[in-house]
């Protein structure tokens, strides 16, 4: 068998080739994964599976049988205790005699796959310090750096700050890059003030609703895979590349609010905290306006839109003392109406009216509309 | 698997079989399976034979049924699931016949991978770890017609009743309820029946239970309310989109998820909108369901999920214990490998632990193309073949299916469309014929 880096190098990279080099060699055919099952090479004509997931044996990293049916081998991809994915294959009457060119393709494909992952981590983490440090003037300067650091820069943001308690480092680390996986683009990850920040890649916003939902999760899944870890966070808005040192210092914002309000063991986001960032801060008059206007916009997108009074009716009902009878009378309208309203206007805010945090919020919105109006 | 069993068939073995049978002086027993496709196939056997059938030991030429076409596959196993054993309610005292619902198996007798029932309760099987605890139930549309002596049926309709309407001069009505009362004969529970929205177009409930039994009832209502309607000079059909301008008729599979999966729930759904696009071709697997997924009738178009939206795909009613609603199936394809799929994309949502994005809040049919973007929403298929491009391109999907079924349901539905593609419609000529 020739020299496997340089059946790699010639073929363009990684596993794709070397599967292609065993395939060849072994007249069998070679299936390639990763470790959440997604496909990462397959060559050969024999007649394969779309994955192994559902014919394995059990998961251990030896060489093993495939069940149900297929006659296949399959063996783990790792690097140290890592697991990478599986590579399986199928077809040749006597299998067994290929475990050691398994085994060694297989080896190749981990030195690939960490390699492809893993490059300068010193110089992409000077990358991530010098963007919250707002060094780069313009986003063009920003990526050409990235790029020369071998780091794929996403358009937006959202920054992640955690601490851990009684956290095995290695294994809080892995747990936390398969919760936050992101969009399009690579992730930073940086160390301050004793927490972990992730910034995780969000093109487009599914990503950042994605990555707060992760957050929200995440004490849970540590949970479920036995990690003896409590977790507090925060996790910000999702911002421009350039404006990353917005996204993390409401990060940190959260994660102080967090902490502060329902001690460890939780991961708040930003943008549900409502009023507290504020009254945490003691925020300037434009701090307060835009408060106001964010917690408001989508009530008026929405009444705008429709043609509706939404925000007329809450505004009615907090100034009547929450009297659902006297809101009606006011707009002239059935108090089932205010009641649909109102399950209108949580939906749309995302709030709970019956929530004291979230009354507060819009209370204090409310108020600071009317005042700097 | 939590199995509700409020059908007190269920619990049926081969002994109460053979006594059901004897007390019931069943002359006839029909073994009743299903091709890859979803249509109904029996073998009728003797009540002699009954013990040899719950035996294993009957067998049928599997060469001639559609996704069973191997050579090897002359001489397939039935194997009658005795839970499944019923007395048909048109049976007579001099001719009573009951039916099995069968598994097909290799004349070795392991399972056969091209049978959909196995396919389904593999998929339970596998979802045994991630899934613990969910429970399905069916909301099935159908309409009746007036039977005409036509080539194809009819789809004319004395009924103008509306959702949810009650009108006494409605044939259909007593119809549907005729066969709410032949299910219930059967064993099979009913939680309600409605109107719905078009005119002659009724929707029938079944409650949670365990997905085996959830797809095992829709098979029975198929074949029960032809009957039915059959003897009452109408015409059932469960036709995605019989009437163009009408509203199309779907199944709804709701999910109820235990208290125990409960935090899994966002995961869940993230499967569903994930793999939504290859579900697809198996849970509308006729090239008519596609004129039923239109932006009309509150029919899904688009991988979004809602709390309240009636046309998104998922919907999510803020109740507990959480149930996930799947809009987008229908009733015309094969209940067992739509439930199968289901089952794969929903576990595959918690093992990898898929994120569905925000809530949609408002109709779905508003969505603007750059807004669907930044919220991650696709598209449904507009077709069978994009369909079957998307199942291609799913291994998820494909391996909840198994690859024999994968590529004979694959195999069957291109040749459909094609023939479809290549029929020349009723439309072409109004629009066309005069015109050039």
């Amino acid at each position: 068998m020739p020299k496997i880096s340089r059946v790699s190098r010639r073929g363009g990279g990684g596993a794709k080739a070397l599967a292609g080099h065993l395939a060849k060699r072994a007249s069998v055919g070679v299936l390639v994964e990763d470790a959440q099952w997604r496909h990462l090479a397959a060559a050969g004509s024999t007649g394969m599976p779309s994955s192994v997931q559902a014919h394995l044996q059990d998961n251990t990293p030896d060489f093993q049988k495939l069940r149900n049916g297929y006659a296949g081998r399959t063996v783990a991809i790792v690097t140290g205790d890592t697991r990478l994915g599986r590579l399986s294959i199928f077809g040749a009457n006597d299998l067994d005699t290929l475990e050691h060119a398994a085994r060694l393709t297989a080896s190749a494909i981990a030195v690939e796959l960490a390699r492809e992952s893993g490059a300068q981590p010193g110089r992409r983490r000077t990358f991530w310090e010098q963007l919250v440090a707002q060094t780069y003037n313009d986003t063009v300067a920003a990526r050409d750096d990235a790029a020369s650091r071998s780091i794929a820069l996403a358009t937006h943001y959202v920054a992640v700050a955690l601490e851990a308690e009684n956290a095995d480092a290695v294994a809080f680390r892995v747990a936390v890059l398969e919760a936050f996986r992101g969009g399009e683009g690579d992730a930073g990850f940086l160390e301050r003030s004793g927490a972990l920040i992730i910034f995780v890649p969000a093109s487009r916003e599914v990503d950042a609703s994605n990555t707060r939902a992760a957050a929200a999760l995440l004490q849970r899944n540590l949970q479920k895979q036995q990690l003896e870890v409590r977790i507090t966070g925060g996790v910000g808005s999702r911002v421009a590349a350039l404006s990353l040192q917005r996204s993390l210092a409401e990060a940190e914002a959260a994660l102080t609010i967090s902490r502060r309000l329902y001690g460890s063991g939780r991961v708040a986001i930003y943008e549900e905290l409502g009023g507290y960032p504020l009254l945490l801060s003691g925020g300037d008059s434009n701090a307060m306006r835009d408060f106001a206007r964010r917690i408001l916009a989508p009530l008026r997108a929405y009444d705008e839109k429709h043609q509706t009074e939404l925000e007329r009716t809450l505004r009615l009902y907090f100034s009547v003392g929450e009297n659902v009878k006297t809101v009606a009378a006011e707009l002239n309208v059935h108090r089932h109406t205010v009641f649909y309203r109102l399950r209108q206007i949580g939906e749309i805010c995302g709030c709970k009216l019956d929530d004291p945090h979230d009354q507060l919020t819009l209370r204090m919105a409310i108020a600071i509309d009317a005042l700097t109006a | 698997m939590h199995l509700p069993l409020s059908d007190s068939r269920r619990a049926a073995g081969k002994r109460e079989v053979l006594r059901l049978a004897k007390d019931g002086n069943v002359r006839f027993v029909r073994l009743s399976f299903v091709d890859v496709l979803g249509v109904a196939k029996n073998v009728s056997i003797s009540a002699t034979e009954l013990e040899a059938a719950l035996d294993g030991k009957v067998t049928f030429d599997g060469g001639s049924i559609d996704g069973f076409v191997r050579g090897e596959e002359l001489d397939m196993v039935l194997r009658p699931d005795p839970s499944t054993f019923a007395l048909y309610p048109w049976s007579t005292p001099d001719l009573p016949e009951a039916r099995l619902l069968c598994d097909i198996a290799m004349p070795d007798g392991s399972p056969f991978e091209g049978c959909p029932r196995t396919t389904l309760k593999r998929a339970i099987e596998e979802a045994k770890g991630s899934l613990e605890g969910i429970a399905v139930a069916l909301e099935v549309e159908f309409y009746l017609f007036e039977a005409l002596d036509s080539e194809y049926g009819s789809t004319k309709t004395s009924d103008v009743g509306s959702y949810f309407d009650s009108s006494a001069n409605d044939r259909g009505e007593d119809a549907r309820s005729a066969i709410v009362a032949a299910l219930q004969t059967m064993g099979v529970a009913v939680a309600s029946s409605h109107h719905e929205h078009g005119p002659g177009q009724h929707e029938i409930d079944f409650p949670h239970g365990d997905p085996l039994a959830a797809a095992d009832a829709l098979l029975t209502l198929r074949s029960i309310a032809k009957h039915v309607a059959a003897a009452r000079g109408l015409e059932a059909t469960f036709m995605p989109k019989p009437i163009e301008d009408r509203a199309g008729s779907g199944l709804h599979v709701n999910f109820r998820v235990s208290a125990e999966q409960q935090p899994e729930t966002l995961y869940m759904i993230g499967g569903l909108l994930a793999h939504a696009p290859a579900l697809t071709a198996v849970c509308n697997s006729t090239v008519n369901s596609y004129k039923r997924l239109v932006n009309a009738w509150d029919a899904p178009i688009y991988t979004v999920w809602s709390e309240r939206s009636a046309n998104a795909l998922v919907r999510v009613p803020r109740e507990q214990p959480p149930q996930l609603e799947m809009r987008s199936p229908d009733a015309a394809g094969n209940p067992y490998l739509s439930l199968a799929v289901l089952l794969g994309a929903l576990a595959d949502g918690v093992a990898q632990h898929l994120l569905p994005g925000d809530p949609l809040v408002g109709s779905t049919y508003d969505l603007a193309e750059r807004e669907r973007h930044e919220r991650g929403i696709g598209t449904l298929p507009k077709s069978l073949r994009q369909a079957i491009t998307e199942l291609d391109n799913d291994p998820v999907i494909r391996a909840a299916l198994g690859d024999h079924i994968y590529h004979a349901f694959r195999d069957a539905k291109l040749a459909e469309y094609e023939r479809y593609r290549r029929a020349v419609h009723a439309w072409e000529h109004r629009a066309y014929l005069r015109l050039y």
